[in-house]
């Protein structure tokens, strides 16, 4: 079987600059120097939870991580009970942190200091086939599924994503973005996409509108945004001054046309989305401005099986059915038609009702619950009806912190007497609006 | 709680649809994650909102630097001393 080897990164040489960490430029040189040392003092362990904010420490940690054939899990979010599972699953799991973390129940190994510079080693590079990260989404029964990415898959999603982007004119770019690095998105666009195409990323994640423009306008050009709809929809405030820019990357949920033109003008750039999910990748892209047609990237296939569409092909990360309504049109296209019914998608975090509702029912003490998906406002939120009468709201809250995202957390908890749950058990919509 | 607090809890709540009752909260309740709970989508949020009713941007070194949310009375103070004259 073909099994090529592909390299770490592709920077033009050793003096690169290959992140900046609050102004501090890192070279090349420096960041294999410390992939190499910290290599060596890894635990003895085949997988690491990688749980490094400062996006710098977090790719010499996913790096070195492969040089020892440890394959890096990213839990979708910092919940103790997920990750406790891990650990409870794999005796030898430990976290590679570099900041004060609040959890218990798995080993920490502190990012160690940076280490004496030597010699720069060679850049590493690694099989196609070999399992470099695993990602995590709910399952509708209450665990987390695991979805493995190779290195092959990684690199070839990054590539064929580039290619659609129209990056060739951004040689030696500066990039940074608004997204976690430990999801899908934020694990392409910024971390993979800087690695192979050469780019200086920002190593910390401005949060602020005004922090955002403060970065960016430190940056050297041609520099790239990579960002969410909730973010661009900040940075139009008035009162934000931004510089320009040479591209902006959007995902998470499908930009408004308007916001997209708003945001092509203010920030003087194109403007790409990318459309992906956790089980496969990045499937596909648009230039919102031009089309609200997606077309999807070189080795992603589309197709309709039975009342669902798959997503397959060379660089798909796994066959998998999407959970969105999809349109297809003609060439390689289609249109996005909105969310299944169960899944939710807050600020980029998809989930399904199922999941969380089960994650409700197994607090002690909880006799029935519901999780309700409330669209007023500017972001949609939950609410949840709960039968508990022993606990109270602070209590339930508590108890799902421990278990979900925080962005799943309810923005409001109903104590009822009872669900009105009909004949089959299911629960009307229109009964829940009326308790 | 000041009135400057008063009127700083109103508009979060306000903001962001919550389902806080404004008569539990003191200059010393926390924004971020604890009390109001607020996550890091609502301060974005929260951030347009007082740019726009006091003219003030909200700056942090970084997304692990979020001291100006660690209390409502912070917050209000932080407006109060940025606020153009």
């Amino acid at each position: 079987m073909h099994d090529p080897v592909l390299p770490a990164l592709r920077h033009v040489n050793a003096d690169s600059v290959i992140f900046r960490d609050h102004g501090e430029l890192i070279t090349v040189a420096r960041f294999l120097s410390e992939v190499v040392s910290l290599a060596e003092g890894l635990p003895v362990a085949t997988q690491v939870v990688n749980l490094c904010a400062n996006r710098y420490r977090f790719s010499v940690g996913l790096i070195a991580a492969m040089m020892r054939h440890q394959i890096t899990l990213l839990p979708a979010s910092l919940a103790e009970k997920p990750i406790k599972d891990l650990a409870d699953a794999d005796p030898a799991l430990y976290a590679l942190t570099d900041e004060p973390v609040a959890l218990s129940g798995i080993p920490l190994f502190p990012f160690p200091p940076t280490a004496d510079r030597r010699a720069a080693p060679r850049i590493p590079a690694f099989r196609a086939t070999q399992a470099a990260v695993v990602l995590f989404t709910s399952g509708s029964t209450g665990e987390a599924l695991p979805h493995l990415r190779t290195w092959g898959a990684l690199v070839g999603s990054t590539q064929a994503a580039a290619q659609k982007l129209d990056l060739s004119a951004l040689a030696g770019a500066s990039l940074t973005g608004t997204v976690p690095h430990q999801h899908s998105f934020g694990l392409e666009s910024l971390i993979m996409l800087s690695l192979q195409h050469g780019f200086t990323l920002e190593a910390t994640r401005p949060l602020f509108p005004a922090d955002i423009v403060a970065q960016l306008a430190t940056m050297a050009r041609p520099r790239l945004l990579v960002t969410t709809p909730i973010h661009l929809r900040s940075l139009m405030d008035v009162r934000i001054k931004a510089p320009p820019l040479d591209q902006i990357i959007c995902a998470t949920a499908p930009l408004a046309t308007d916001l997209a033109l708003a945001a092509e003008q203010k920030l003087q750039a194109p403007l790409w989305e990318i459309y992906g999910c956790t089980e496969v990748g990045q499937i596909a892209v648009r230039r919102t401005v031009h089309t609200d047609r997606w077309t999807c990237l070189d080795g992603i296939e589309l197709d309709a099986r039975a009342d669902e569409i798959w997503a397959s092909g060379t660089i798909a990360a796994a066959p998998s059915p999407l959970g969105d309504v999809i349109e297809l049109t003609a060439d390689r296209t289609f249109l996005l038609k909105g969310r299944k019914a169960d899944m939710i998608n807050i600020a980029g975090k998809r989930s399904s009702l199922a999941y969380l509702n089960s994650q409700l029912n197994a607090i002690p003490g909880v006799e029935d619950g519901v999780f309700v998906l409330q669209e007023r406002g500017p972001t949609p939120r939950l609410k949840a009806y709960v039968v508990a009468p022993s606990l109270d709201a602070a209590h339930i809250n508590a108890a799902l912190r421990q278990r979900v995202d925080a962005a799943f957390l309810p923005r409001s908890i109903d104590f009822v007497e009872a669900l009105p749950r009909n004949m089959l058990g299911k629960l009307p919509l229109d009964a829940l609006r009326a308790l | 709680m000041s009135p400057a607090e008063n009127d700083l809890a109103r508009l979060i709540i306000e903001t962001l649809n919550l389902d806080f009752d404004i008569a539990l909260a003191t200059g010393d309740t926390p924004l971020y994650k604890e009390g109001f709970g607020l996550d890091s989508i609502d301060i974005l949020e929260v951030a347009l909102a007082i740019s726009q009713h006091h003219g003030v941007k909200l700056r942090s070194d970084d997304e692990n630097n979020v001291v100006i949310f660690s209390s409502l009375r912070a917050l209000a103070s932080y407006i109060e001393e940025k606020r153009p004259r």
